[in-house]
Formats: structure tokens, sequence, C-alpha cells
């Protein structure tokens, strides 16, 4: 199926959960639970995801083709309780939206920093 | 949950979803994990209704994209439609409180009717696979099952097993009140494995108890185990004394257990390879388990085999579904019930329709309008009936709730003798929630789809001209008026049921029975032998207690007896009887009770002695007194007294007839002729009966009870109450369907009235301008009255006639079950024409007063 969309700009700014599970993809391939916890973590317990919300915002990452399935790791498929896992990668697509977000976001911090609404040591 | 959540997205989801919660349980503890799953599932169920919805998850911040409106996609109108039947509902609560109330009463009614029905009819007995097993005897003369019979069936292998019971088992239990007589019967080891009841304490009985000396074993019944013992957790495996003996409890049954009939009381053991003493065969009962596909005539025939060459004679063995232990009367009486109950579930949806009806006639104009604008008929229909449905739905609930009550109440007040025919435990259970919900769907359907047909059949132009308010449609005024027939003709069949129910009551209770209750008292009495003391002869403590009674002021007579008419006599059946008539063939008894009884007993009971003459102190045991109905059946119209009879391998001397004993509910086929024999008491007998005829001014229970004690220490008195408290009690099934009935009837009286008003008083609030005009024009108020009143009593007399009708077919077959009483009994149907008119006819008053009030100058003004 074709994407409904192919410019990533047309899907921002995104909504704070589905940048977080893109953001969770970010640097590897997971797991609906290994994207939870990833996602806790670094928010440090401020973001919770759900696993309804989880599954119904993959599965519309999935339909915009944003994400997609991939193969489980080597290591996890030799273990009988990963076997039926689904593992989640960003598209090509996926990674330029989560890149185009990620500098709206900055953008936005640049100005925040100018107008003095952050001093430059308060990290985001 | 992991099916749903792999339908729904993929089993990695349920995997996930596992996962969260043990990493809850493990970082959060036990408080944390329930609030954490509880998110989880919250989450998920809106997750899910927002799927239901078409809504899909956004992933831009910009406003989430609308779900397109598909053409017929009905979710949203559907929630439009309920919501706004709620807010029509809640403007106008009055009407529908009405058919609420209306249809909770009849849901309820009914649900617990079906319950009753249920339990005691329908309903299999709470039994491992109970289809298979039945009750099995002889037919024939002589024959009877005996251990040795139950042996061969046994041995023979042809069933899956053969439960012997004997329902003899009696036991004496000391409680700080003195003795208490529990009674019961002893069953073979693995009996309740066998019908897959397990005991609630301990276990049943095992192979090797039962056997003759090493019977001293019992289960008690859960009630047994709470009154005797207060619930000792302990019990099982103590040592209680059992009927002066030492005797070991091995376990409880379950409250509710009836096996084979009667709960509440203990079994005893029973090998009937060596069956103890005083396990008499002639109360040997047979249950037998057939192998899966064996039919009952191939049982029977089986059985039939192995009893012929067994026994020798021409024996037949018959089987009987178990379960079925409900006898004609209640079975008839609960079934005609049952039909007035369901005439007052139809009279009651009738009611409920003409409220719907009315109500949705009122809104012709609104349907109008929303024609006009392009609402389809069936939109229209979706919305009255969703308004319906929402009645239904609360009606349905509170006639749950209504129909617990009514069964709580059954079970207080329904006859004892009654509730332990059936072997099931009367309680609204699933099967009565199903049938509630089912019962409430049906009359959500019979009330509100033809209102809500005839109520959206709109004309635009007619229903927008019409709407300053005039009158009905001709079918929704045709509906409305046969609906009315129907409801006086059911209430004509109710009433005229109850009236031949409480007739018949009324002539149970006035009937002659062969004795005089009156001024008879009972006292039951508990020997010293029954606590296991021995030295003191009965026979002489009965005589003294019998002088020293006889003493006291107040009472007349005092007589011993071993039990006490017209019910009780130990019951002896299927024998046969060779007088000393020379040539007589031997006379077949199907059976017969017999009494032990003193001298004097016939005058303290006020029996008549038709021929010869009653006991006398120089009587031995062996001389008996016949009943009139025995003396008959042995000898015909000759006279028996005098006569010898050869019984139970001893001579009998006739000395006397006796006028026969009618049972308590005159029931023919329940009446057995009586035999008396003369009383000499054991010294072991454990039980005196005293019959005790009282002058007017009677001695008071205290200084009878004074009277007996200071005979010996050792009596313990069990009861003393009034021989007619006895056929009160007897009467007890025949007046519950008297009061039952007479119940129903007012209710289905209640109902057409307030369906008779609510019809008048509504068309009169549509003819209003009618009557308006019609004044205007020269009418009379009289003249007005008149024209509400004929409508009222049109109908009234239409239902009388067509009540008369189905309730003539009904009243020909309650009079077959009743006692004393025809179909045609003039008496109760004048009653009944009568009732419906002056009820009809009060009903209709009023509607009819507000049209004589009708100002035309106020109508006109409006117009």
């Amino acid at each position: 199926m074709p994407p409904k969309s192919t410019n990533p700009l047309s899907f921002l700014p995104l909504t704070p959960f589905a940048f977080q599970v893109l953001l969770a993809l970010a640097d590897d391939d997971r797991h609906g639970y290994a994207i939870i916890k990833e996602v806790e973590e670094r928010s440090g317990g401020q973001v919770t995801l759900r696993t309804g919300t989880l599954y119904t915002l993959l599965q519309r990452l999935l339909d915009e083709q944003l994400i997609s399935e991939v193969e489980a790791p080597s290591a996890a498929a030799d273990k009988p309780e990963d076997s039926r896992r689904r593992y989640y990668s960003l598209t090509p697509l996926g990674d330029a939206v989560l890149r185009s977000e990620a500098q709206r976001l900055e953008a936005l911090i640049g100005v925040a920093r100018r107008k003095h609404v952050l001093s430059d040591t308060s990290g985001v | 949950m992991r099916r749903f959540l792999g339908r729904a997205w993929h089993p990695d989801a349920a995997a996930t979803f596992r996962d969260v919660c043990a990493d809850a349980r493990h970082r959060h503890g036990r408080l944390g994990f329930v609030w954490i799953v509880l998110a989880e599932l919250t989450d998920l169920t809106a997750t899910a209704v927002r799927a239901r919805l078409g809504h899909t998850t956004p992933i831009t911040g910009g406003q989430p994209p609308r779900p397109p409106h598909k053409a017929g996609f009905p979710m949203q109108q559907l929630v439009d439609d309920v919501l706004g039947g709620w807010r029509r509902l809640a403007r106008q609560p009055r009407a529908a409180v009405g058919a609420i109330a209306l249809l909770t009463l009849a849901i309820g009614v009914t649900s617990a009717m079906f319950t009753i029905v249920d339990a005691f009819i329908v309903r299999p007995a709470p039994y491992r696979d109970a289809g298979a097993l039945s009750s099995i005897w002889l037919q024939g003369a002589r024959a009877r099952p005996d251990f040795a019979l139950v042996r061969a069936w046994r041995d023979s292998g042809a069933f899956e097993s053969v439960l012997p019971v004997v329902i003899n088992a009696v036991g004496e239990f000391k409680s700080p009140n003195g003795l208490i007589t529990r009674r019961g019967s002893r069953v073979t080891p693995g009996t309740f494995a066998d019908l897959g009841v397990s005991p609630l304490l301990g276990r049943e009985f095992v192979k090797g108890e039962g056997a003759d000396g090493n019977d001293d074993y019992v289960l008690l019944s859960e009630e047994a185990w709470r009154e005797t013992f207060f619930a000792d957790p302990l019990i099982v495996g103590k040592v209680v004394e059992v009927s002066g003996r030492p005797t070991v409890v091995v376990g409880v049954m379950p409250s509710g257990l009836r096996f084979p009939i009667q709960g509440k009381g203990i079994w005893r053991p029973l090998d009937i390879d060596r069956p103890p003493a005083g396990s008499a065969s002639n109360q040997l009962l047979v249950f037998v388990r057939r192998p899966a596909g064996m039919p009952p005539s191939e049982a029977e025939r089986v059985a039939t085999d192995i009893a012929v060459q067994h026994q020798g004679s021409a024996a037949k063995a018959v089987t009987k579904p178990v379960g079925s232990s409900i006898d004609d009367y209640s079975r008839e009486s609960i079934v005609s019930l049952a039909i007035g109950v369901g005439l007052v579930f139809v009279l009651l949806c009738a009611n409920v329709t003409n409220l719907i009806l009315a109500r949705t006639s009122a809104r012709r104009s609104e349907f109008g309008v929303c024609t006009a604008l392009g609402a389809s008929r069936l939109r229209l229909l979706r919305q009255v009936l969703l308004e319906n449905v929402a009645i239904g739905i609360v009606a349905t609930l509170l006639g749950l709730g209504l129909a617990y009550g009514l069964i709580a109440l059954a079970r207080e007040t329904l006859p004892a003798d009654l509730i332990w025919r059936t072997l099931n435990h009367l309680d609204i259970d699933l099967r009565a929630v199903a049938a509630t919900s089912a019962i409430g769907f049906l009359a959500v359907l019979l009330a509100g789809l033809p209102a809500a047909w005839l109520g959206t059949r709109t004309d635009v132009n007619q229903a927008i001209a019409g709407s300053r308010g005039g009158t009905d449609s001709v079918s929704s005024r045709r509906l409305t008026k046969g609906l009315l027939v129907v409801e006086v003709a059911m209430a004509v069949a109710v009433l005229a049921s109850a009236g031949l129910h409480v007739r018949s009551f009324v002539n149970l209770t006035n009937a002659d029975r062969g004795l005089e209750a009156d001024r008879v008292l009972v006292a039951t009495l508990t020997t010293p032998a029954a606590a296991g003391q021995s030295g003191v002869s009965t026979s002489v403590l009965a005589r003294d207690i019998e002088a020293r009674l006889a003493a006291l002021p107040g009472i007349e007579r005092v007589n011993r007896t071993s039990d006490v008419p017209p019910e009780n006599g130990s019951m002896h059946f299927g024998f046969e009887i060779r007088t000393d008539v020379p040539d007589s063939a031997p006379v077949p008894v199907e059976l017969m009770r017999s009494y032990s009884v003193g001298t004097g007993f016939f005058e303290t009971f006020g029996i008549q002695i038709v021929d010869g003459r009653s006991f006398e102190p120089t009587d031995t045991e062996h001389t008996v007194v016949l009943s009139e109905k025995l003396a008959r059946q042995l000898y015909g119209d000759v006279s028996p007294v005098g006569r010898t009879l050869p019984l139970w391998k001893t001579t009998q001397h006739i000395v006397g007839v006796a006028t026969e004993i009618r049972n308590s509910m005159t029931e023919p086929r329940e009446d057995h002729p009586e035999f008396y024999q003369f009383w000499a008491p054991t010294a072991t007998a454990t039980t005196i009966r005293l019959g005790i005829r009282c002058a007017p001014a009677c001695a008071s229970h205290e200084s009878i009870r004074e009277a007996i004690t200071s005979v010996s220490a050792g009596i313990g008195i069990t009861s003393i109450r009034p021989l007619s408290d006895d056929f009160s009690e007897q009467l007890a099934r025949p007046r519950t369907a008297a009061v039952v009935a007479t119940a129903f009837s007012g209710l289905a009286l209640l109902a057409t009235a307030a369906g008779l008003y609510g019809v008048l008083a509504y068309a009169v609030s549509r003819r209003r301008r009618e009557f308006g005009i019609r004044a205007a024009l020269g009418a009379h108020p009289s003249d007005l009255r008149r024209l509400v009143l004929r409508d009222g009593l049109f109908v009234t007399l239409a239902g009388l006639g067509v009540g008369l009708g189905a309730g003539w077919g009904l009243a020909r077959w309650i009079a077959s079950t009743q006692y004393g009483v025809t179909f045609l009994d003039p008496v109760t149907w004048s009653l009944v024409t009568f009732t419906v008119v002056v009820v009809a006819t009060v009903a209709s008053w009023v509607p009819a007063r507000s049209a004589m009030r009708v100002d035309p100058a106020e109508i006109l003004r409006e117009s």
C-alpha cells in the first residue's frame, strides 16, 4: 500500500505519544513492551504508555507507513518466550518525520531561549 | 483477555499486557498492581469503545481527523435515539413510571411462578445424570422388592447401579430441650457419590459400614448439624449418643439435599448383603441407574425377568423418573395457578400496551413533523421501540427483585409438606434469571410492538392538521378497545378460577372426615426406653399416665395409641388377605393403615362403631376392628363381626366395624382403609401417643405436662397439640392455592379497572373538543356521561361474554381437580359477573364525570 502522504511535514506537529514512540524506535528495533519501558525510563516515569493506547498508536503508525514490522533480532528469536513478539522499526518516512518534528521542537526551544523563557543551562 | 487482545491487534499485545502486569506486581506491590491493572483495563475499554465508534488515534497534534460519516452508519444515530428517548422519558415520567410498575409486576409474578413450576414440575432432580435414574417397584399380588431381589438386580449387571434405601431410620438425639427425633433413611455406601453429591464435611459411608452389628454410624444433614450440634466444626469422627447408642458421625451432607424425599434428617448405613436388624424390607425403596442407551421400558423388562425368576410370581417391575414425587393435587393446583399467572401476565401487558399506545398517539403530530422533515418510518419505530426497551430493561431488573422477594415469601409461607415434595431448592437461580429476561423481552415485545407500529403510522397532513387535539386513529382505537375486551375476559377467567379454589377450600374445611377433631389434644411422649433406660415397662407407664390425666378436671377421656388418625397410621402395602369365608378368593390390598390403640380410642377420637363393639380391657393384641371400607373389601355385605382373619401369621378376631376415616383432602384416590389392633405396648417402645378428649373447658397444657412428668421423670414430652392443627396443616395446600388464586384475581381485577380507567380518561381528554361542541349544540351533561359510560360498559360486556366462554373451559378443568365444586357453580359465576360489572362501572364513572364538566365556552375559545 503506498503511503497516504510522503511529505514528512504533513505529519507535523506530532502528538506527544506518537513522538515518544518514534523516538523509542530511533536507535533500535523494539517490541511493544520494550517501547513502554524505554519511554518510561527515558522520561523518568513522567510518561506512561498503556497497552491499549500503544497498540492503537502502533496500528496507526503502521497504516501511515511511519514504522514497519521487522524480523526479531537473532538474539531474541532464540528465546521461546520472545517468539510471539512483534518488532517494529522506523521506516525512512518515519525517520524523516521524527527528524522534522525534532527540528521543529528545537526551533521552538531556540525561540524560548531567545525570549528568556528558558535559560541556556536548563536542558530539555 | 489474551484472546481479545490477540484478536484486536496481535498476540504481542497480550504478551505486553502480561509483562506490564508482572512488572507492576514486582515493582509496586499488591496495591500498585491493582491500580495499574485497573488503569490498563480502563485504557483498553476506552480504546475499544473509540475504535467501535470509528475514532482513529491521532498522530498529529492538530485536530484529530473526524471519521467520515458513512451512509447508514447506525451507531451515532442509535446513540442520538437513546439519548432522545431518555430525555423524553425524563420529561414525562408519569406514563413511564406507570408502565414500569405494571411491567415489573407482570415480570416479577410470572418469574416467581416460573421458578415454582420449574422446581416442582419441570426441572430434573439435582443429581448426576438424573434422567437415567428411576425409582423401581413391583406391581402384582404379593410382589414387593426385598433385599434378595435387590442383590439379584445388582449382581445381574444390567444396571449401572442399584441404590436401595430403607426409609425407616430414626434417631433420638439429646439436646438441651430434651430428646429430638430425627427421621431419615438407610443408604448403601457409595450412594451419594453415585448421585454426584459431595459431603459438606467428612465423608459418606464406606464399604463394611451398615452390616448387621456394625451400623452405629450416622450422616447428618446440614440442618441437623446446625440445630442439634450448633454447627460444631469438629463433629466429624465424634461419637454421639443416638437412640441411646454411641454412634460415629462420619459426615455432614449439604443443605437442601433431599434423598430420597425428605431433607433435614439423617442417614444411616445399609449393607444389603448383611442388612442390620430393624431395616425392614417393607420400607424399602429401590432406585436404579440405567446404562446409556437403555430406555425405561427395557429396564422394566429386564427387572421384571429377574423378579419373576427370583420370586416366582407374576410380578411386573415399574419405573418412574426420580423427582416426580409431587402428588396429583399439587401438580394440578400449580398448573392451574400457572395458567392464572399467564392470564395475569397477558392482562398486565395489555394494560402496558394501552399506556404506551396512549403515549405514542399523543406524539402523532411530532411524528408528522419528523416525517415531513425526512425521518423514515423505521427511524420513528426505532425511537419508540428504544424507549420501550429502556422501560423493559428497568422493569426486568425490578421484576427480578420482585420475583426474588416473592420466592423468599413462598419459601416461608408455602406448606412444608409441599416444599419437600421437590428435590430442588426453591430459589431464583440462573435459569430463573434467564427466564425473567426472556419474559421481560416478551413483555416488551407484546406491549411495545403493536403500540409502536400503530403509533408511528402517521399521515403528515392529517397529523399536523389534527394537532389541535381530536380523536385518535381508527386502528389505535380499535386496538385499545380490543385490548380492554381481552383484559376484562382474562379477569373473568382468573376470578372464576379463584372462586372455584375458594369454594373447594371451604367445602374441604366443612367436609365430614369420619372423626370429630374438635376438643381433641394429641400428646407425643418419649419413654425412658428411648433414652436407653430400661427396667420400666412402657405399658405400665402408659396406663399410669392415662389414669393421672383422666383425673384432671376438664378432661373427659384419655387414650393411648401408636399413631394418630387420619393419616399417620403405619402403612402396609401390596399384600393379599384370604378370609375365613368358605370358597373365597384371596383379596389383594393395595395399601392399608394400621393403628394400635387402647380401650376408648374410638370414643376419644369420635369415630363411630357401625357394627359390633369397640375394644374392652379384656381384649388381647389379636383383637381387631376393621374400617367400613376394609370390611366391605374383604367380606362384601356380610358382617365380619365374630369372624377370624388370618393375617401376619396369626389369627385375628374381629369384634367391630368403624366408620371410614377420610383423608384431609377427602381425595378418594388417597383414601386407604384402616385396621385397628388392641395395643399392648412392649417394654421397649420408645414413643407413646395419647389422644385426650377435653370438656368444653379444657385443662391447661401446663397442668397436662405436670401430670405426665409426675408419673416418671424419664418421660420426655415432644409435643401437645390440638388434633385440628393436623387438619389445618393438611389443608395448607388447598388453603395456599385459594389464597394465591385470590391474590391473582385481585391483581387481575385491579389491573383491569386501572386499564379501563386509564383508557377512558385518556379518551375523554382527547375528545374534549367533541364533547364541547356537543354541549354547545345542546347536549345535556348527563348525555355526555352516558356516552362515556356506554363505551366502558360496552367493552365490559363484550369482555364478560368472551371471558365467560373462555373461563368456562378453564373452570371445567379446575372443577375436576377441586373438591365438591362443579364448573357450573352458580354462586361463583354470579359473584364473578357482579364483581366485574361493579368494578367496571366504578372505573368508568370518574372519566364520565369529567366528560360532564367540559365547558363548551372554554373549548370554543381554545379553537
